[in-house]
């Protein structure tokens, strides 16, 4: 039955791709509702399981470890699930007014985002280096392939840029993934930690592994690609790249580093990734503030905010850990909720330039409403799950006197306040210009609402920190050596 | 309840004025007579304590405040009876001022502690400001400029004492006060006071505001001011700067030297003005200085407290009705008729002491309890040449009240008579009271007269003395200082820019920001610094190996 | 059932305005009838239910909301003594400010969203003045900092939306170390709820540097609302926004909340005795006297009205912290009785000012000549204000000037008295000619800008300065009364000082 509903969260995504290209136009809505609803009542007895059980393993198609594909269900994995089906779930909502199911767009846009949705599902579950590698390449694609969907040039350059950066780091991982197995004769990630003693072999493969994967989540300083690709694609397809797809490079870097290199004392390279972090938060930020476009302020401040997940690294405790997932899921949601309302505003000015965004609150207040409750949540204030992810990382500082960190993180969230208030200055509360009139065409309700939703959802994990403490507890592996 | 109503009904006056056309006309009707309140609680002699306005009330009357009481009743409606037919210019606001002084006069007088007294005191002195300004003529605001001043320095300085008192007495009643050496010995509450009660009265150093002031006021408020308002420093003397046993005896002589010197600065300085009302705002400076001069025996004599008291109540009684009664003269024209010079005169020569009038009796008195006080044997002739200075000082007045008549002939204002009565007797009275009557010799009269017998014989010859000797100094003499101090117009810093910078959002990295987030895009820097990153960490990785 | 009551209670009571808030914006720019009854109301009902929650607590009762936020983190709303004074003093006054905002906006745009903000902030504050622990205030106040931020730039000017930049650099600035010395503290001792007294001083913790830095970081935090110098530089900026967002600056809400948030962490957080014994107090005091001597100064120097009133509210604000900072009893009654004071003087002082501005264009002090004979009854309460800033007796000012130095002597910290008086004389200084302006100098032929104000808004902002000023005075006049804010304050402070 479990061994089902893990399928089915895989495969119905795939089959739902499949259905969409052959059946009719007119069925197309039907089937993306078929593929979708279940998912959530699919994760449902799977968290039940969890929260008994605490892990669960498959072997697919009945073959064992070495040779079998391998899928492995823990909490954290179910954190990051759960995250990804309400953003497929509520983005998808927002996207469906943009690419109508039946239009050419939607044949488009609908197969590769049941692809993506498939691809991280399986990410999440697989257990062995190759199969995430398999995994990965599929989401790099299916996103590269809905930032195309955008169809202007910017976003057809921003793409290739993407994919040229994505695939070198692919290889650099696949590098990597062969030297392990070279040396240990595994790739079971979760048996390496035995397998693989440190050393300049494994050590090597461990670069080689991060460097790619480091490029793929953009990390600061190889973020180079990312606010391009991210500011140019459609408003829905920058929402769940920023809100999951990086994500989920660093969800397994963080596998590689705590549960593969678990073992391993690994305090400097952890300060350097920590440092880099840190520089995420501080450039990102001073990024975000120069910009002209609202899309491009919030896709540096995506910049910057991944830099707070690498700070698990030279904190390395539970708190950072919890504080880390806390912040992966806040941010997911809040800043799905900033681009989606992004691109409703793009969508019904034709710019997204921050000059051109005066009196929008007059306009589009719903829309703004969302820009501001995100906003809050990014800039870590109180109450939302911005500010509980902040004051666990701050907590955890505090635990190891770590001052420096501590004033890193008030910095950031201070940037994050200037860079999100200049937007929400300029969207209120600037007299409108009389210069030039600007297009307006109402985004549909129901891309305004899946917006609200998310932005309410980021503000609402400020107040039901419990139960997702509770799964990112289960989740710590423990035995790591702070 | 009933005592509060002399404080009470000036304020709903007040109110009544700004309320309507119809109203004003019953307010302004009621406003001179109101000041015979005071005499109810006086003649009825209920006490009233309360808990719930401000930090606590209590009211009464006790032999301290009784002259001063009979003073206010009777002084304060006559000048009001005389405003009320002689000022007709924005009348609104000048009996706004008048009788909010009035009520701040009565919680003075009626005060029982700290914070009622207090409460009053500020009413006094900001309500006066109004009187001082009446005019609005630029001399007018002026003179209320450095009156106003002048009077919150004091009020600073009360402050200090009273909440210096309150941290260690609380909300203490007067009679507390006396009863805790222990609390007052150490602290320096009680010079504090000294300091912000002597503005009021017009000490010299702190009188400058006196002759300006007197002057551009309208006649009635120059009485009040004059007659009346100063004394509200005396109560605060009496009441809150009481002399310990245990106080050096060298601090009631500093009191006498420097009564000495205001009672002949300020005749100096008067014999150098050219206008009355100026002349009789020195006269009262320099009465002020005897009154003092009878404050320091408190000090000198500690216990003795209760005839003291009495004698500088009958000292402020005579001065206070005599004084009001010479300004009341210079809205009457006093110069039309001989009468109304025998008017003048007769308050004029009873300060000056002159043998069986009040002056003289004051005087005798203070002499006497002077005599017992010290053991200086010299102080009976000087305290002699300062009624000799009154003198001389007064007969300038004279000179100039000559000077005041107008062509047409006008009615003289029944108040003003009714004051020289009333001061003529009033003081006799009250002497007779407490015992202060002394039995004339010819010993005690020669000593009365031989001062005014120098005075005549100095006006024999002023021409000669006066018109060469004196300089004429400008009114209010010391605040020539303050003028130039005050001219210095304050520097115009700017503490606190409070043009807001505009600088965050273009702000100066903004542009070779951007440049160099350009440049990171290209390819092959991507690619260079994928490898700078991962032979960095590599190194990490690895550097313990190598160790 | 009445245990229900006790545990909802505080919540509803905080919600009420944010419901109102969501409605007025849900509703929209065009549903004025709505918006002026809800928001009215809405502050009726705050009242009422803050009068409930007065009686249950006067009755014993100690109504108590309490959420965990995070494990072992709890958001606490509960009422004591001080919250209720705080809280009632934000609810009249809240209801006053909304009868005078909804006349005074009566004809401006985006009323809908103004009133939004100004329920949330109403909320905010009410979360201030209910908060149970550390954390559940620097919630509050950072939704304050949020909820007032569109407040401050409502009108859009290139001066306001600087204004709000230079605000939310302060005030981000400020709870950015608030939070780490929370996050400190925290870690020191755990979540601790407020005690009267001092959660930390029973602990023994032997931190005493550590003790001293956070308590520093805090004072910070609130020290930018309070407007402490040097962190006072947003105030007097923000006072390009209209004349209710003043109002509830300087009076109802913000620098309150700051100077709450300090007596909170001298009284429940380390507790008298723990800030005495560390030595925290008197600097926090030499402190609070600069900021009230500059104020002053500054003040004297402004030719805006509004400005000048905004460096007042510097300095008078500081006599809170001042109070609290002495310590002993008597100071403590005075710096807590000050809260409620400066927030009707100030309050009145405000109202004055954006009646001037909205009816005759008088922006500037030199234009102010002869305003008394135009407007007689705003000019009577400004002259209230003015008169009860400098502390003259019966208003209310004076009773606060009167404890503090009374409190000063007591405790032997006789320079205070020197801080008192300097700041009484610089009050003098530049309230008094204002006031000679007002009522003795001739008016001017020709006014400013002069409006046409309907006889029902004018009504409603006159009368609401007329409100405040009246309860200035009486609670002044009648501070022995056994209900006034002065009886109420001695009942908490001697919970401190038993």
């Amino acid at each position: 039955m479990t061994e089902a509903l893990l399928a089915a969260l895989v495969f119905l995504p795939v089959l739902g791709a499949c259905l969409l290209l052959l059946a009719p136009a007119s069925w197309r809505a039907a089937i993306l509702l078929v593929v979708t609803v279940p998912l959530p009542f699919c994760l449902l007895p799977l968290t039940v399981l969890i929260a008994d059980a605490g892990l669960f393993e498959m072997a697919l198609a009945g073959h064992p470890a070495p040779l079998g594909i391998r899928w492995r269900l823990d909490a954290l994995s179910l954190l990051i699930l759960w995250l990804n089906v309400s953003l497929m779930i509520l983005v998808g909502l927002a996207a469906s007014a943009r690419f109508a199911p039946a239009s050419v767009e939607g044949l488009r846009f609908w197969p590769l985002w049941l692809l993506l949705a498939a691809g991280i599902h399986a990410l999440l579950l697989s257990a062995d280096l190759f199969n995430l590698y398999v995994t990965l390449e599929l989401v790099t694609l299916a996103g590269i392939g809905l930032i195309a969907t955008g169809g202007s040039g910017a976003a057809l350059r921003a793409a290739m840029r993407y994919l040229l950066l994505a695939l070198m780091a692919s290889l650099l991982y696949l590098l990597g993934v062969g030297l392990v197995y070279a040396e240990a004769g595994t790739l079971d990630l979760y048996q390496l930690g035995e397998a693989l003693e440190p050393g300049l072999l494994s050590a090597t493969a461990l670069v080689l592994m991060l460097a790619g994967l480091l490029v793929k989540s953009a990390v600061f300083p190889l973020h180079a690609w990312l606010p391009a690709a991210h500011g140019n694609a459609p408003g829905p397809v920058s929402a769940l790249l920023s809100a999951i797809v990086v994500k989920v490079s660093i969800y397994i870097i963080w596998r590689l580093w705590f549960w593969t290199a678990g073992d391993w004392q690994l305090p400097a390279p952890g300060l350097l990734l920590g440092l880099l972090g840190g520089g995420a938060i501080l450039y990102g930020s001073a990024l975000a503030l120069v910009q002209k476009r609202l899309k491009m302020v919030v896709a540096y401040s995506t910049v910057a905010q991944l830099g707070y997940l690498m700070l698990i690294f030279p904190l390395s405790n539970l708190l950072a850990w919890q504080a880390a997932g806390y912040h992966l899921v806040a941010h997911g949601l809040a800043k799905a909720a900033l681009f989606v309302a992004a691109g409703n505003i793009l969508v019904s000015l034709g710019s997204d330039r921050l000059r051109r965004l005066a009196g929008l609150d007059q306009r589009l207040p719903m829309d703004v409403f969302t820009l501001a409750l995100a906003s809050v949540s990014l800039m870590g204030l109180p109450p939302s799950g911005g500010f509980v992810g902040k004051w666990l990382f701050l907590q955890a500082a505090y635990e190891q006197g770590a001052w420096g960190w501590m004033a890193l993180i008030a910095l950031g969230g201070l940037l994050a306040a200037a860079y999100l208030f200049r937007v929400l200055a300029l969207t209120c509360f600037h007299p409108r210009s009389h210069g030039h009139s600007t297009r307006l065409r109402e985004p549909p309700t129901l891309a305004s609402l899946a917006g609200l939703l998310l932005a309410l959802a980021a503000i609402g994990l400020g107040f039901a920190s419990a139960p997702i403490l509770g799964l990112l507890e289960a989740a710590w592996p423990g035995a790591m050596a702070p | 309840m009933s005592t509060l109503i002399a404080v009470l009904v000036p304020l709903a006056l007040v109110i009544l004025i700004h309320a309507g056309p119809a109203s004003r006309r019953v307010a302004l009707f009621l406003a001179p007579w109101s000041p015979l309140l005071l005499l109810w609680p006086w003649l009825t002699g209920i006490d009233l304590a309360m808990d719930w306005p401000l930090l606590g009330l209590r009211l009464g009357v006790d032999a301290t405040s009784a002259p001063l009481i009979l003073l206010t009743s009777i002084a304060w409606t006559l000048a009001g009876w005389q405003a009320n037919g002689q000022v007709d210019k924005n009348r609104a606001w000048f009996w706004s001022g008048w009788l909010a002084a009035l009520s701040g006069m009565g919680l003075v007088l009626l005060a029982g502690n700290l914070g009622s007294f207090y409460l009053g005191y500020v009413v006094l002195s900001l309500s006066a400001y109004l009187l001082v300004t009446h005019a609005r003529s630029n001399e007018a605001w002026r003179a209320g400029r450095i009156y106003l001043g002048l009077a919150l320095a004091g009020e600073a300085a009360i402050l200090v004492g009273v909440l210096m008192l309150a941290g260690q007495l609380g909300n203490p009643g007067f009679d507390e006060l006396l009863a805790s050496p222990e609390v007052l010995i150490d602290s320096p509450a009680r010079w504090f006071l000294m300091v912000g009660f002597a503005v009021k009265l017009g000490i010299i150093p702190l009188h400058i505001w006196l002759p300006l002031a007197h002057p551009v006021a309208p006649v009635p408020a120059s009485a009040i001011l004059s007659g009346i308002i100063v004394k509200a420093g005396l109560l605060g003397w009496l009441r809150m700067v009481p002399a310990l046993a245990a106080d050096p005896l060298i601090l009631g002589q500093l009191f006498l030297v420097l009564g000495l010197v205001t009672a002949f600065g300020g005749v100096l300085l008067g014999l150098t003005q050219r206008r009355i009302k100026t002349v009789l705002a020195y006269s009262t400076i320099s009465q002020m200085g005897l009154v003092l001069i009878a404050f320091s025996v408190l000090f000198l004599a500690p216990d003795q407290r209760d005839a003291a008291v009495a004698i500088i109540g009958l000292l402020a009684l005579h001065h206070g009705l005599n004084k009001a009664a010479l300004f009341l003269a210079c809205g009457n024209q006093p110069g039309q008729t001989r009468l109304r010079l025998l008017l003048f005169a007769l308050p004029a020569i009873s300060l000056a002491a002159a043998p069986l009038t009040t002056g003289y009796l004051a005087k005798n008195a203070l002499k006497n309890s002077l005599d017992e006080a010290t053991p200086w044997t010299w102080l009976d002739p000087v305290l002699a040449v300062t009624s000799l200075a009154t003198a001389l000082l007064l007969w300038k007045a004279f000179g100039l009240a000559r000077g005041l008549r107008s062509s047409q002939p006008d009615r003289i204002h029944p108040a003003w008579p009714t004051l020289v009565a009333a001061a003529l007797v009033a003081p006799w009275w009250l002497a007779a009271n407490s015992n202060l009557v002394a039995p004339l010799s010819s010993y005690v009269l020669f000593a009365a007269v031989w001062p005014l017998a120098a005075a005549a014989a100095i006006i024999a010859v002023h021409a000669l003395l006066f018109a060469r000797l004196l300089p004429k100094l400008p009114e209010g003499d010391l605040v020539v200082i303050l003028d130039a101090l005050l001219e210095q117009r304050a520097p115009r810093l700017r503490f606190d820019r409070t043009a807001p910078s505009r600088r965050f959002i273009n702000f100066k990295p903004a542009r070779w920001l951007r440049r160099l987030e350009r440049q990171q895009r290209q390819l092959p820097l991507a690619g260079l610094t994928m490898l700078v990153i991962g032979g960095l960490l590599w190194l990490l990785l690895w550097a313990p190996g190598w160790l | 059932m009445m245990d229900q009551l006790m545990f909802w209670l505080p919540l509803v009571t905080v919600l009420v305005s944010a419901v109102a808030g969501i409605v007025i914006f849900v509703a929209g720019e065009r549903h004025q009838r709505l918006r002026t009854w809800l928001n009215i109301a809405a502050a009726l009902l705050k009242l009422l239910l803050v009068g409930l929650i007065g009686l249950l607590v006067m009755a014993g009762n100690v109504p108590e909301f309490r959420v965990a936020l995070l494990p072992g983190l709890d958001l606490v709303l509960r009422a004591d003594g001080l919250s209720l004074l705080f809280a009632t003093l934000s609810a009249l006054l809240w209801l006053v400010t909304t009868i005078y905002a909804i006349a005074y906006l009566e004809h401006s745009p985006n009323r809908a969203r103004f009133f939004g903000f100004f329920s949330l902030c109403v909320t905010s504050t009410m979360g201030i003045a209910m908060a149970g622990n550390l954390l559940t205030f620097f919630i509050f106040y950072e939704l304050l900092t949020l909820t007032t931020w569109p407040l401050v730039v409502h009108t859009g000017s290139a001066a306001a939306i600087a204004s709000g930049r230079t605000y939310l650099r302060y005030t981000l600035t400020g709870s950015a170390l608030f939070l780490i010395g929370l996050i400190w503290l925290y870690g020191l001792t755990g979540g601790q709820d407020f005690i009267a007294g001092g959660s930390l001083a029973d602990l023994d913790l032997n931190q005493n540097w550590s003790l001293k830095i956070i308590f520093w970081l805090l004072v910070i935090g609130m020290g930018v609302k309070a407007a402490l110098v040097p962190l006072h530089r947003w105030l007097p900026l923000a006072m390009v926004a209209p004349a209710p967002v003043s109002a509830l600056l300087h009076a109802v809400a913000v620098v309150k909340a700051g100077a709450f948030g300090l007596v909170r962490l001298i009284e429940d957080v380390f507790g008298p005795s723990l800030v005495a014994d560390l030595g925290l107090g008197l600097p926090l005091a030499v402190l609070a006297s600069i900021t009230i001597v500059y104020g002053s100064v500054l003040a004297l120097y402004q030719d805006d009205i509004k400005k000048r009133l905004a460096f007042s509210t510097v300095s008078q604000v500081s006599y809170i912290t001042l109070g609290v900072a002495i310590g002993g009893p008597v100071a403590t009654i005075g710096g807590l009785i000050h809260l409620v004071h400066q927030g009707l003087m100030k309050i009145t002082l405000f109202f004055c000012a954006g009646i001037f501005a909205n009816f005759l264009g008088v922006k500037k002090i030199e234009q102010l000549d002869g305003i008394g004979r135009r407007l007689p009854w705003t000019s009577a309460s400004f002259t209230v204000g003015a008169l009860g800033m400098i502390g003259l007796p019966p208003i209310s000012g004076f009773i606060s000037k009167w404890y503090l130095g009374a409190g000063a002597v007591a405790v032997g910290q006789h320079w205070v008295i020197g801080v008192l008086v300097a700041s009484t004389l610089l009050n003098a200084a530049y309230f008094l000619p204002l006031l000679k302006r007002i009522w003795l100098q001739p008016p001017p032929e020709q006014w400013p800008a002069e409006h046409r104000i309907s006889r029902l808004e004018s009504a409603a902002m006159v009368g609401s300065s007329i409100t405040t000023a009246t309860v200035a005075v009486a609670v002044g006049l009648l501070a022995g009364f056994p209900l006034s804010p002065l009886s109420w304050v001695t009942g908490i402070v001697t919970e401190y000082f038993p």
